[in-house]
């Protein structure tokens, strides 16, 4: 199946892409999405436990199925104050 | 009443957005405004772009005045607006104007509204000095420094 991938702030300028196309097996998870991403960009690598997923207007977790056609959002970290930089404890957004 | 939840290119007023919430019930209104600030950490701040996932900004924004009207059921009326491209010091990057009968729901609201709206909404913000610019965030590692 065909997936799409969309980039944000620095993870649009570190790869000069906004947009990419993926070709992914059935059933294929976020984090699939995210490494066949980084395989094409290397530059994102470090970037993983910063990262937050999103389709559609909800954050997603790493670990669920994409479908075909749908568009993966790869998000750094939100503007926020300084001193929320942690990871979000399983992939998701931090909410309470 | 509808919430009023909008991304713009335009400058914020405050006068503007203290009127979008009027109300004859109200006997309060706090609005909080976040303000392009000329430096940070000790960098001079040329000025600041802020980009957005437009529709999934505008979804979590609605959310955030849901969570309001649930937490504080006396809310009259609730404004979140926030700005996007290129912002100068000095101006205004996002306002939150709420009104209730007492003060009090008013500055909680406001106050929960911005901290929230910090951590769940898609904008990103780039600050661009004398000698390079930063996507805020993670900072050293993706430093772009010409």
């Amino acid at each position: 199946m065909k997936i799409q991938v969309r980039l944000f702030a620095r993870y649009r300028e570190a790869t000069g892409s906004e947009r990419l196309e993926l070709e992914m097996p059935e059933g294929g998870t976020v984090e699939a999405a995210w490494r066949a991403t980084v395989a094409r960009f290397p530059a994102l690598e470090p970037y993983r436990p910063y990262t937050l997923f999103a389709v559609g207007t909800d954050y997603v977790s790493a670990d669920r199925a994409l479908c075909a056609g749908e568009e993966l959002c790869l998000f750094p970290p939100v503007s926020g104050g300084a001193g929320r930089m942690h990871a979000p404890e399983d992939g998701h957004p931090w909410t309470t | 009443m509808d919430d009023l939840i909008e991304l713009t290119e335009r400058p914020l007023s405050e006068t503007a957005l203290a009127r979008t919430v009027d109300d004859p019930g109200a006997g309060a209104i706090a609005l909080f405004s976040g303000v392009v600030r000329d430096q940070t950490g000790g960098r001079r701040v040329k000025f600041l772009e802020y980009e957005a996932h437009a529709p999934m900004a505008v979804a979590k924004m609605r959310e955030i005045a849901a969570a309001l009207r649930e937490r504080w059921p006396d809310l009259r009326r609730v404004t979140i607006v926030h700005r996007v491209g290129r912002l100068e010091i000095g101006e205004s990057s996002v306002m939150i104007a709420v009104s209730s009968p007492h003060r009090r729901h008013a500055f909680e609201a406001c106050q929960y509204a911005i901290d929230t709206l910090k951590e769940t909404v898609p904008i990103w913000k780039k600050e661009h000095f004398e000698d390079g610019e930063v996507w805020v965030g993670l900072q050293s590692a993706c430093d772009h420094r010409h």
